[in-house]
This record gives structure tokens, sequence and C-alpha cells, in this order.
């Protein structure tokens, strides 16, 4: 968030682990219950506006 | 598209002029938003953020500003996915130490447009403009979340699905090391395909 002091620590190694088993997920379309939740909420909340992008 | 929901219009802006009756109702963020000299502006200014306002008719509903960023990775996970015995898919990310993302430097709906779940439909209308660019190959939707005493933006972007990219324990002990209260908490997002 730019105007506030950042105090960024580099990804651990669990979340590392989480974020490539997200991205072997996604790349090989194998999504968990929670993947196909998630992309559930996504498409109702992009119902809610139609956007025009300019 | 459908007709019988509202139409909101989001537009390219190099300079916060249409932003001057803006307010989130957070004054460290209208302050920021509103200061041309050290705020918002010099960001767009340089180059180091890309300025988007979100507008409803002609009224101003919401900003953001976004840019790339890259989610890098603890290369000494590597055992978890060998414990399962990789596919090629598998080694592939396993080497992959860096993974490309867009960043949000700033979000903020007008106090005017609060608990229209605005800000949760443009983080999902990122997304989705993200897998239609062909640009360039973006994986994860970033964000460095304000955590103050003040206010703490972590509940809204948890409930639009990112995750705390920090272990707990990793960070506390940064804390003690730089004996400063964190302000901001990293998290990300995965961009589906199918979004």
């Amino acid at each position: 968030m730019l105007g506030f002091k950042k105090n960024t620590t580099p990804v651990s190694v669990a979340t590392s682990a989480k974020i490539r088993q997200t991205a072997v997920r996604i790349a090989t379309g194998k999504l968990n219950e929670s993947d196909v939740a998630a992309i559930e909420r996504s498409r109702e909340s992009l119902n809610r506006f139609n956007v025009v992008w300019k | 598209m459908t007709t019988d929901v509202p139409q909101l219009t989001i537009e390219r802006a190099d300079d916060i002029s249409a932003l001057s009756d803006f307010s989130c109702g957070l004054k460290s963020m209208d302050d920021f938003i509103h200061n041309r000299d050290k705020g918002l502006q010099l960001y767009v200014k340089l180059g180091i953020t890309n300025l988007w306002i979100v507008k409803e008719s002609q009224a101003v509903v919401a900003l953001f500003a976004l840019s790339k960023n890259v989610l890098r990775l603890s290369s000494s996970d590597k055992s978890v996915l060998d414990a399962q015995g990789v596919s090629i898919e598998e080694s592939i990310f396993e080497s992959k130490e860096t993974y490309p993302s867009i960043e949000i430097d700033y979000i903020a709906v007008s106090k005017d447009y609060s608990h229209k779940k605005i800000g949760s439909f443009l983080i999902n209308a990122i997304a989705k403009r993200a897998v239609e660019d062909d640009f360039s190959a973006t994986m994860f939707i970033t964000v460095e979340a304000i955590d103050t005493k003040e206010y703490s933006a972590v509940p809204f972007y948890r409930k639009c699905d990112f995750k705390d990219s920090e272990h707990g324990l990793i960070r506390n002990q940064n804390m003690q090391i730089y004996g400063e209260e964190s302000l901001t908490r990293r998290m990300y997002r995965p961009i589906y395909r199918t979004t």
C-alpha cells in the first residue's frame, strides 16, 4: 500500500509450498474445493455490476 | 453483458484532479490521495503505479492503482513437492522461485458507496482483466494490506480470498529483530484462468 510504512518479510517456507501447490493446481486444472468455491464467489461478485474499461 | 445491474466505468488517469471531492472516510488515506506533492499524485507521476478511477455515471465511486510485481518464494520447501512424487508440471514449479503478479498499490472506495461490495467487485474485475490480458502472464494478485490500530484491511482481503503470505511466527521474529510494529501485511491471491 503506497504511503504506508512496510515491514515486508520474506515469503516463508510453509507459505512458499502452499503457493507452489496452488500454482500446480491451477496449471493442471486439478482444482480443490476451496479453489472452486473461490471461483464461484468471484463469478457472483462480477455479476453485481457491468464494467467498461477505458 | 446484462442491463439490469449498475454500470461502472473504469478509466486510466494521469492526474488526481477528478478525486478532489473523493473521500473514503479514512483520514490517513484521504490525506495521501489528495497530497499532490508527497501522495498518490507523486507515485503516478514517477510511473511507479498506474491510477484507475471508477465512476458510476459521473460520480467517482472508487480508485485503485496497480503495478507489476513478483512473488519470490523460498527455495527451502522443495522437499514438500519431492515427497509427493513429482509430475512434469510440479517439477517446473518446484524449480521456479518467482511468480508474476499484479500488485494492488492502492484501492479505496468512496464512503458514499460503502457497503455495496464495490471493493470486492473491483478485486475480481482486476483478476478477470489480468486473465484476459495476453501481454504477459500473471498468476497472482498481491497487496500490502494496511494493518494498523486505526484500521485493518486484512479482513476485507481475506473475504476476497487473499491469503497471508508470511507465516505468523516469522513475522513476529522479524518484528522482534527490527523493533517496530508492522503497518502492512503482505497477502496474495491466485488468479484462476476460469475467472
